[in-house]
C-alpha cells in the first residue's frame, strides 16, 4: 500500500490536493503583497482550525475557548523573539508548541469530565482568564498594547524575512500539519474518538477511558492551535490580547462550520473562505459582520455540511451518475 | 470455578429496594439466566454488576477480584462484556466499524496514533471473522443506524463479544425481536459464547427462551433470590410460579 492510500487518500483528493498546493505554491507570483499575507494568515488559521476539529468534529464538543491556546502559542513566539532575541526558529516553535500544550493539558484536565453545555462554557472561563492575564499582566505580556516588532526568526540556519520565504515556511507547515492530523485521524486512536463522539457510554463498555482520550485529544489540539499561533506571531510582527478573546474562539468555531467540520480537509478550506470573505467584506462595508453573518446563517439552514461537505455531496452525485 | 460473585449486594432508589441484598455466584462457561416480573431488580442487577451503578453496600468479585468500585472501562478491561436492553451502538459508523472499536481496545492499540487503521491486518480479519460468525458480513458497510431491528440486536452482541470478554452480560437480547427471530438470536449466541467457553448472564423474561437456553435460573422478586437451580426445577417451584406465572397456589 502506498503512503497515501496508507493515511487514508483517494486518487481523486490527492489530486486536488495538489491542484490546491500549487495554487498555493504560485500564489506570490501573481497576487498582491496584501493577499500574500492574508493567505499567510489563512494557513496559520488553517492549522488552528484542523486542530480545533479534532475536538468538534472528531469528539464531537465544542470548545469555546481554542483562542486560548492559539494566542499563549503566538505570545510564546512573540516574546521569545523579541525578550530573549532568539534567533532560531526551531527552538520557538518547540517552545510554543510545548506552552500550549502545558496549558492545554492543565484547564484540558479540568474541562473534559464535562460535555455539552458545560464543557462549553468551562473552556470558555479558562479562555477568558487566558485574556485577563494577557490584558492586566503588563510586566510581561504589555497589556493591550501587546508585543510588537517580532521579526521573522531562521529556520535550519535560512533568514525568513527574505521575500517570500515566510509564506513558503508557512505553506510548509501547513502541509506538514495536515498530513500529522490526517495520519491521526486514521489512526485507531482516531477511530476510538470518533468512537466516543457516536456513543461515549458505550465506548466506556468495551474498555474505552473516556475522559482519558478526551484529554489526550484536547492536548493535541491545542498543540496545533498553539503552533498556528507562533506562525502567526513572526508574520503579524504583533500580537496582542484580542488573540484569546472570546469573539476569536467563536471565530474558529465559525470556520470550521463554514468548511464543513464532518471533512477532515473542511476546516482548512472555512480558513481560506473565511478570511478572503472578512477581508473583502471589509472593503465593501464597515458593517462587514452582517455579512459575515448572514453568510454563517445561510451556511447553517441551508449547507450544515459547509463547504467541503457540499462540495463532497456534488462531486459524489456527478461521479455516481 | 466460580466466575462471578456477588455478596449482599444493595441497591435502593429512595424508598424502592431494586437490589436488597443478592447473593449470586456464576459458573465459569455457564449460561445464567435472570428472571423475574418486572420491578423485580434485573436490570439494576446487571448495571451494578458492569459498573453503571454503584452499590449501596455488597461486594461484586470478579475472578476473584474485589471490583465493587472500579469504573465501567476497569471492569470492560477485565473480561465484562455487556449488551443492552435498548440497542446501543455506534448508530452513526458501520457495521463493520462497531466491530473494529472493542477489537482496538481489547487488543490495547487504543493510543496509536501514527498507524493507519486500515492497514491493521489482525484487527479487519478479526473484524471479518466475527461478522461472519454473526452473519452481517454482507452488511458490514451499512450505517449501523439503517439496519433492521433484528439485526441491531445481533450487532450488539457482537460489539460485546468483538471485546473477547471472559463473561458476558445480557440484557434481554430478544427485546423487541419477533418470535421467530428470538430463536435464531438466543441459538447464535448460545452456540457463541458456548464455543469459546465465555460465561454469559442473560436477564430474560421470556420463560420459554430461558427455560430452553440456559443452565441455571435465578429468580428475583422484589429484589430479592427467589429462588436458584436448574430450569426443571425453578420452574416447578411453587413460590415462583406463584410470583411470576401468577399460577395460584
Amino acid at each position: 500500500m502506498g503512503f497515501a492510500a496508507r493515511i487514508g487518500l483517494q486518487r481523486t483528493t490527492l489530486v486536488t490536493y495538489a491542484v490546491l498546493v500549487l495554487i498555493l505554491l504560485s500564489l506570490p507570483l501573481y497576487a498582491s503583497r496584501a493577499h500574500v499575507f492574508l493567505a499567510g494568515k489563512a494557513l496559520t488559521m488553517a492549522i488552528f482550525a484542523l486542530g480545533f476539529n479534532l475536538i468538534l468534529g472528531y469528539l464531537g464538543m465544542v470548545s469555546f475557548g481554542h483562542a486560548a491556546y492559539y494566542a499563549v502559542g503566538a505570545y510564546t513566539a512573540g516574546l521569545l523573539i523579541t525578550r530573549l532575541s532568539i534567533k532560531s526558529f526551531e527552538i520557538v516553535l518547540l517552545s510554543s508548541v510545548a506552552t500550549a500544550a502545558l496549558v492545554a493539558g492543565v484547564i484540558g484536565f479540568l474541562c473534559v469530565r464535562h460535555t455539552r453545555i458545560y464543557f462549553a462554557l468551562l473552556t470558555l472561563a479558562f479562555a477568558q482568564m487566558i485574556y485577563a492575564f494577557l490584558l492586566k499582566e503588563y510586566s510581561i505580556t504589555r497589556g493591550s498594547e501587546g508585543i510588537a516588532g517580532i521579526s521573522k526568526p531562521e529556520i535550519l540556519g535560512v533568514a525568513l524575512d527574505y521575500g517570500n520565504n515566510y509564506y513558503y515556511f508557512l505553506l510548509l507547515m501547513f502541509i506538514a500539519s495536515l498530513v500529522i492530523l490526517k495520519i491521526i485521524v486514521n489512526s485507531p486512536f482516531g477511530k476510538t474518538l470518533q468512537a466516543i463522539r457516536e456513543n461515549a457510554v458505550r465506548s466506556e463498555f468495551v474498555g474505552v477511558s473516556v475522559p482519558r482520550y478526551r484529554w489526550i485529544a484536547f492536548v493535541l489540539s491545542g498543540m496545533f492551535s498553539g503552533l498556528g499561533g507562533a506562525l502567526f506571531a513572526p508574520l503579524n510582527m504583533h500580537v496582542s490580547p484580542e488573540l484569546a478573546y472570546w469573539t476569536f474562539s467563536g471565530e474558529i468555531v465559525f470556520i470550521t462550520i463554514l468548511g464543513g467540520h464532518g471533512i477532515f480537509e473542511g476546516p482548512a478550506l472555512g480558513a481560506f473562505a473565511f478570511e478572503f470573505l472578512k477581508y473583502f467584506a471589509l472593503g465593501l462595508t464597515i458593517y462587514w459582520l452582517i455579512i459575515v453573518g448572514s453568510v454563517l446563517i445561510v451556511i447553517v439552514l441551508l449547507f450544515p455540511k459547509g463547504i467541503a461537505g457540499t462540495l463532497g455531496d456534488l462531486v459524489g452525485k456527478r461521479w455516481s451518475k | 470455578m466460580i466466575v462471578l460473585k456477588t455478596e449482599q449486594l444493595k441497591k435502593h432508589f429512595g424508598e424502592v429496594r431494586a437490589v436488597d441484598g443478592v447473593d449470586l455466584s456464576v459458573d465459569k462457561g455457564s449460561l445464567t439466566a435472570i428472571v423475574g416480573p418486572n420491578g423485580a431488580g434485573k436490570t439494576t442487577l446487571i448495571n451494578l454488576i458492569s459498573g453503571l451503578l454503584m452499590p449501596d453496600s455488597g461486594k461484586v468479585l470478579f475472578l476473584d477480584r474485589d471490583i465493587t468500585k472500579l469504573p465501567i472501562h476497569a471492569r470492560a478491561r477485565l473480561g465484562i462484556g455487556r449488551c443492552f436492553q435498548i440497542v446501543n451502538l455506534y448508530e452513526g459508523l458501520t457495521v463493520f466499524d462497531n466491530i473494529r472499536i472493542p477489537l482496538i481496545s481489547s487488543k490495547g492499540i487504543g493510543g496509536n496514533m501514527i498507524s493507519s487503521l486500515d492497514a491493521k491486518r489482525s484487527v479487519t480479519e478479526e473484524a471479518h471473522e466475527i461478522l461472519g460468525r454473526f452473519g452481517l458480513l454482507e452488511r458490514k458497510n451499512m450505517i449501523a443506524r439503517d439496519l433492521p431491528h433484528g439485526d441491531k440486536k445481533i450487532l450488539d452482541i457482537a460489539v460485546a463479544y468483538a471485546l473477547n470478554p471472559a463473561m458476558l452480560l445480557l440484557d434481554e437480547p430478544t427485546s423487541g425481536v419477533s418470535t421467530f427471530e428470538k430463536t435464531k438470536v438466543m441459538e447464535l449466541t448460545r452456540g457463541l459464547i458456548k464455543g469459546k467457553g465465555i460465561t454469559a448472564l442473560v436477564v430474560e423474561h421470556d420463560m420459554d427462551v430461558v427455560s430452553s437456553y440456559s443452565d441455571k435460573i435465578v429468580v428475583l422478586h422484589q429484589g430479592k433470590v427467589l429462588a436458584e437451580g436448574p430450569p426443571k426445577e425453578v420452574m416447578e417451584n411453587h413460590q415462583v410460579r406463584s410470583v411470576f406465572l401468577g399460577v395460584e397456589k
